[in-house]
């Protein structure tokens, strides 16, 4: 994971498929740098966004990857947890290990009882499930109690559910590559949030996995990385 | 069925899990079986179909390429991304393909890989049907995969995940967050500690952790 952010931050040029999407992480890590000593408070987001965007552009590049819990959903898990490993005072060897592993135990309850697949369910199942499994793994690192972690993967896909899987051109660059961005602030947003509170909610992580199937399964097949529908459509080519 | 750390977060090649990754594993296995059904080297032809999402998307998502490379027997692991468009340059260019890596057929892309996108197979949308013809036309052997997402491959007819090792039996078992929520409970562990006991099943701790 680490050796793709790091060949993601120092690529840039534009990525194949024929959309001419350029490649961003790189004058992304100039400008931070660049910025250093006159950032701001969430400047830290600006990292994590940028090392997401690393992973996805890599990855759309036909690089090397790890599956988190899929390809196109690669960028979240790595940005969140390089996020703990940067800028959490007292992140350690331990923590990093206790991140993936929940991330994993997360990740597998998504695989057993619904599908980790844009195809199945579309991105709910990928970005949703990625998201889940690094709120739940940045929460454990940061010592969250079995009930919060579960909170922090449950509010990590809620607010996923419904999302469909609509690549322009098929490519899994737009919206995928942003979207990896997008998803690690919510990811971390989501820890906080269930770190903050007692571990005792309402929507329980069964319950928002459950949803997601049943959602995935009402979906039209246009929206299931088929490229028929939404953004593919209205998306010109030019 | 036990899904481990190492099968969610699995080393591969982009742009995607399902329709690079998947594929690669599936047309591998397609080789990998033709050979030790000692059938590799009667093999004139091989023929693919790839069906519902995978027909609709695939070119984008580099899977007919991913086929090839699986055919050739490259696994996603170790395939080295940078030798990629060279390999599958050639294989275009002569229309030769080197099935397992050592056996010599003719591939024409456009006749043997065929992108169906309006066939959907009832399992699950990603399937791939991989079909081998002898020198007479004959069909050898034929074999359906499906990829189900993650870069997890499931064959017809066949029980579990191809290619993949995971232990049927771990100390904590969950299928669901409340099962999971009740071992820690029970056993005063957090979801980490039990994960890691699991892993252990099959994998020393410092390999868990390295």
């Amino acid at each position: 994971m680490e050796a793709c952010i790091a060949k993601g931050c120092r690529t840039s040029g534009i990525l194949p498929g024929g959309l001419r999407v350029a490649r961003r992480a790189a004058e992304l890590q100039r400008q931070l740098e660049a910025e250093a000593s006159t950032a701001d408070g969430l400047a830290q987001m600006d990292w994590v966004t940028l090392w997401a965007l690393a992973v996805n552009e890599e990855n759309a590049a036909g690089g090397r990857v790890v599956t988190a819990p899929t390809n196109g959903a690669a960028g979240i898990v790595p940005a969140v947890l390089k996020y703990y490993v940067t800028f959490i005072d007292g992140a350690s060897e331990e923590g990093i290990i206790t991140f993936l592993l929940v991330a994993a135990a997360v990740g597998s309850l998504f695989k057993q009882n619904a599908s980790i697949s844009g195809a199945d369910v579309g991105c709910q199942g990928e970005v949703g499930a990625a998201c889940s499994m690094a709120a739940a793994g940045l929460a454990a690192a940061l010592g969250g109690s079995p009930g919060q972690v579960e909170n922090a993967a449950e509010i990590g896909i809620e607010h996923h559910l419904g999302l469909t899987c609509d690549p322009v051109n098929g490519l899994v660059q737009i919206p995928c590559i942003e979207r990896n961005a997008v998803a690690a602030a919510q990811a971390i947003t989501a820890a906080r949030m269930a770190l903050h509170g007692t571990g005792t909610h309402r929507v329980s992580l069964d319950q928002a996995i459950k949803t997601m199937k049943d959602t995935g399964a009402d979906m039209q097949d246009k929206y299931k990385e088929t490229a028929l529908g939404g953004l593919a459509l209205n998306v010109v080519e030019c | 069925m036990y899904i481990g750390v190492f099968d969610l977060f699995k080393v591969g090649i982009g742009p995607s899990s399902s329709h690079t990754t998947g594929p690669m594993r599936a047309a591998k296995s397609f080789a990998d079986q033709l050979e030790s059904d000692l059938i590799l080297e009667d093999v004139t032809r091989v023929e693919v179909d790839l069906c519902g999402s995978l027909g609709a998307t695939g070119r984008g998502h580099l899977s007919p390429e991913a086929v090839m490379l699986g055919l050739l027997g490259e696994a996603p692991e170790t395939v080295i991304p940078d030798s990629v468009p060279s390999t599958i340059h050639e294989i275009r260019s002569t229309q030769v393909l080197l099935l397992g890596g050592r056996h010599r057929i003719a591939f024409r892309e456009d006749d043997d890989l065929r992108m169906k996108p309006l066939t959907r197979l009832s399992f699950h949308t990603n399937g791939m049907v991989f079909r081998a013809f002898d020198e007479g036309d004959g069909l050898l052997s034929q074999r359906t995969y499906y990829s189900i997402g993650g870069g997890f491959v499931v064959e017809e007819g066949v029980e579990g995940l191809v290619d993949e090792a995971s232990p049927e039996m771990v100390p904590h078992p969950f299928a669901t967050a409340q099962e999971l929520l009740q071992a820690c409970d029970r056993t005063s562990r957090t979801i980490e500690e039990l994960m890691l006991q699991n892993e252990s099943m099959w994998r020393s701790r410092d390999e868990v952790t390295t």
